[in-house]
């Protein structure tokens, strides 16, 4: 089983494969080379890549930190992400946040991805000021409070910017 | 392209082709020797088309010394049956790939095939499939590989994949408090 992948056409570095005792050192993925781990893992929902997230630190900085592998996800992903708040009387903090929704989830229910949490610049007044999700560009929300401030929130990931805050 | 030929063709064509080595010999790096139908080699392989073409072939064997020989009776094994199976206009087209062309579904044979392997035969297949550039095969054992991962724990799938846990107890449970949402079932 020597010597695999030392070829002038290795389409991966050489792998070391299948120790028999312990794991080996944490590669992205021990038994699967990183092109093809790369592969395996733009066929999954976000929803179970999110999980995947704790599995070692290279497979997070591959899922979370990797423009190449989101860029190829979302392109193979079509469904859109949904943002979506929901309103709560016990629970003010819900207030303030935005559900991301993968409705391409497996199963064909609709996955909530992540909560953005939209702090106002006055983090004082965050329980005084309703929000309101603005229907913006397709690939974009916005969120608006009150007092005029809004904040954009990027559903792919879960990133959210203050565009204007009045209090500023 | 003979991809629309029905099973009792393939078989003639076989038989014809191994009067007239149109089949390859492949050597596994264990020195085990598999024929292979040349024209299924040549379209479901980028790199056996090119050694085929550029007549690095050798009739007594070509040597793989990175693919081991039950990872090359698979090859062959899938190569056959494709040979033999008479393709959807899905599968035909996907020879060629787009990087953000929708993933086109295993049939259901393909699917049988994969099925049927051990963790380590498929690990094993899917890096054959890499070696020789068969996006087709590629794509089917991924596939398989991404399916064995759905609704697993971290934990089950550091034990499938053999993968070490770099992560401190403080960090992996911030994380988790973070996506608390993702590790409840629905």
């Amino acid at each position: 089983m020597e010597g695999r992948f030392e070829s002038q056409m290795a389409c991966s570095p050489p792998a070391k494969r299948r120790p028999t005792h312990g794991p080996t050192t944490a590669g992205s993925g021990a038994l699967l080379p990183p092109d093809m781990l790369f592969d395996v893992l733009l066929r999954l929902p976000a929803r179970d890549l999110c999980r995947l997230r704790t599995v070692c630190r290279p497979w997070r900085a591959l899922l979370t930190a990797d423009p190449v592998f989101a860029d190829a996800h979302a392109a193979r992903h079509r469904a859109p992400l949904l943002l979506a708040r929901f309103r709560s009387s016990d629970d003010e903090d819900d207030d303030a946040r935005v559900h991301v929704v993968d409705i391409s989830s497996p199963g064909g229910a609709a996955a909530v991805v992540t909560r953005v949490v939209v702090a106002t610049a006055d983090g004082y007044h965050q329980h005084h000021h309703h929000r309101r999700l603005l229907r913006t560009r397709l690939d974009v929300g916005c969120v608006a409070t009150e007092t005029n401030g809004c904040h954009v929130i990027d559903p792919a990931t879960g990133a959210s910017h203050v565009l204007y805050s009045s209090s500023l | 392209m003979e991809v629309d030929k029905g099973k009792g063709e393939a078989e003639e064509t076989r038989k014809v082709a191994e009067a007239d080595r149109d089949t390859v010999t492949l050597k596994s790096s264990d020195g085990k020797l598999f024929e292979v139908s040349k024209e299924a080699a040549a379209r479901l392989s980028t790199v056996l088309a090119g050694m085929i073409a550029g007549g690095s072939i050798d009739d007594n064997g070509t040597d793989l010394k990175q693919i081991g020989s039950e990872a090359l009776e698979n090859v062959v094994d899938y190569c056959n049956k494709h040979a033999n199976s008479i393709p959807s206009a899905a599968l035909i087209s996907s020879s060629i790939s787009f990087n953000t062309a929708p993933f086109k579904e295993p049939e259901e044979w393909e699917r049988k095939f994969v099925d049927r392997l051990s963790h380590d035969a498929l690990f094993d297949l899917v890096e054959a499939a890499n070696f020789l550039g068969m996006e087709r095969l590629l794509d089917v054992t991924c596939h398989k590989i991404s399916e064995m991962m759905k609704g697993k724990s971290p934990d089950q799938i550091r034990e499938v994949f053999n993968i070490k846990n770099d992560y401190t107890k403080e960090e992996l449970e911030e994380i988790r408090q973070e996506l608390a949402w993702a590790f409840y079932d629905d």
